[in-house]
């Protein structure tokens, strides 16, 4: 390993047992626990991002958090991470996990980035924890995200939650292995599955991910269900066709476009747009705003801090949304040139489904929303 | 106007000449390529970036033709001049200033005032002045054809 090391997490533990900086062995687990349970979701999110079913080769190799010192105050181990060409992923998975932590204790659905079965791996860290200890991941301006018994017991009651049954499944396919009769899918919530397929479903599979860009997949499949998250797992597909609120001839340029400035170094440079895991992030969200939502191809172009700018005319509205890549908050603005009424809206956590169908809802005030169509192998 | 006198670039925070009162009086307003798809204009190229300082930079029509603005622009990749008049600028609720700039020398350079705007303001007077300079079409090169999407 040759990178340098950087500083990754400082959680900071908290109880009687860890008062004088005391870490005592025992609850290390907890910590080689936490270690795990990052490298599980960076897989994860790398998986996502690459739009494939297999990790990068070098990746597992490349991952490594090392233990430094016991910082002062509360005991506060310093875990420090190898760096490497993937040190941004694993930064995103650490997020991810403290947002999990977060959602778990508000009783929220989990972020889409979290595999579900992680979870028994997330509860391993809380085992070490008696009484009122506290492990703290994230502290303010940010999400708090702290570790307490509670956060074990609900996430134990979670995991009884999700039953099996046969349910329609509407999901982007992102990636198939033909060999294992594996599909990878995106939900609408944003959380990526994997299930298995029968080889009679070889050739809708096969369509399904060649369209990927611009249909979806609605399927009937041998799922599993929770009360709080809806679809949270798919065992097997079992029938399903290809549906699309948009065509290949609207989002392949939109794509392509967006695109352009990526591969910009002057308008990279020029307007802070983000790193790469943000670019998929962008794709995703205007993709799925025409796929799943039928908003009309915007005009795109780059705004000011790493944003994306969408504008729509339509029936004399002077339409526009702005992306912020980096903190995933979208600003809507409409005015009407011949009557002067305008409007506008803001929507933080843009890339949650909900908030792409409350943006969809307002933008269909002014424009015409496509109707959903089957698209026939 | 000069290759820093349009959205990406740095203007003084205050205007450095008095307020045209003109209201016949042509301000040019050079189009970047970027903000343009497939010849559609966004309303960005109608508003201050953030470096501008919330003063977006116009030429004087009396003191620049279009093709001498444009061509004062060639940094930032131009694909056309449009034209406002102070009029229009007014009735967006826009008040357009003198701002000569002497390095490089641009007597014609001047600014129209977007300060102490919300976001929403802003968003409103672009959009209008995009609307307005619809009417009037792109002013250079001649013969090309810009798609105001009105």
């Amino acid at each position: 390993m040759s990178g340098d090391l950087l500083e990754f997490a400082k959680p900071r533990f908290d109880g009687d047992r860890f008062e004088g900086h005391l870490l005592p062995l025992e609850v290390l687990p907890a910590l080689n626990a936490y270690g795990d349970l990052v490298l599980e979701v960076a897989r994860r999110v790398v998986t996502d991002q690459e739009g494939s079913i297999k990790v990068p080769k070098g990746f597992n190799q490349a991952f490594e958090l090392s233990l430094k010192t016991i910082g002062p105050g509360s005991a506060i181990p310093e875990i420090l991470l190898r760096d490497s060409e993937w040190s941004s992923l694993v930064q995103q998975a650490r997020e991810i996990v403290s947002d999990t932590i977060a959602a778990v204790n508000a009783g929220e659905e989990l972020p889409g980035g979290f595999p579900l079965e992680s979870l028994s791996q997330l509860e391993k860290i809380g085992k070490v924890l008696k009484g009122s200890e506290t492990i703290t991941f994230r502290s303010p301006p940010k999400r708090p995200s702290i570790y307490s018994l509670e956060t074990l017991e609900t996430l134990r009651q979670r995991q009884k939650k999700p039953t099996q049954k046969v349910t329609q499944v509407y999901a982007g396919v992102f990636g198939v292995d033909f060999d294992k009769k594996s599909i990878g899918m995106r939900l609408s919530s944003g959380r990526a599955v994997r299930g298995r397929f029968e080889p009679a479903l070889e050739n809708l599979v096969n369509i399904a991910v060649a369209r990927r860009t611009w249909t979806r997949l609605r399927a009937e499949a041998e799922a599993l269900v929770d009360s709080v998250d809806g679809v949270v797992g798919v065992t097997e597909i079992l029938s399903g066709r290809t549906v699309s609120c948009s065509s290949h001839e609207l989002v392949g340029p939109m794509l392509d476009r967006l695109n352009s400035f990526f591969e910009s170094d002057a308008v990279r440079t020029e307007f802070g747009l983000p790193a790469r895991g943000q670019r998929s992030w962008g794709e995703r969200f205007l993709g799925g705003l025409m796929v799943e939502n039928g908003v009309p191809k915007p005009h795109l172009y780059p705004a000011e801090n790493g944003s994306l700018r969408c504008e729509w005319m339509h029936n004399g509205w002077d339409v526009s949304m702005e992306v912020s890549l980096a903190e995933e908050k979208a600003y809507l603005h409409a005015l009407s040139l011949s009557t002067n009424e305008e409007s506008d809206h803001e929507v933080g956590s843009a890339g949650v489904a909900a908030s792409r169908a409350e943006i969809a809802a307002w933008l269909g005030k002014y424009l015409v929303l496509a109707p959903e169509r089957e698209f026939a192998p | 106007m000069s290759d820093d006198a349009t959205p990406g670039s740095s203007s003084s925070a205050v205007p450095r000449g008095a307020e045209i009162t003109d209201a016949e009086r042509l301000l040019l307003r050079v189009l970047r390529e970027i903000w343009c798809e497939m010849g559609a204009v966004s309303a960005q190229n109608f508003r201050p970036a953030g470096q501008d300082q919330d003063l977006m930079s116009v030429d004087r029509g009396d003191k620049s033709s279009p093709a001498e603005s444009f061509d004062r622009s060639v940094a930032l990749r131009p694909v056309g001049v449009a034209g406002l008049t102070v009029a229009e600028v007014r009735g967006a609720s826009l008040k357009a200033f003198d701002d000569p700039e002497d390095a490089p020398p641009n007597p014609a350079h001047a600014v129209v005032d977007f300060r102490n705007l919300k976001r929403k303001e802003q968003e409103r007077r672009s959009k209008l002045l995009r609307a307005r300079a619809a009417q009037r079409g792109c002013l250079h090169p001649s013969g090309f054809v810009l798609q105001f999407p009105c």
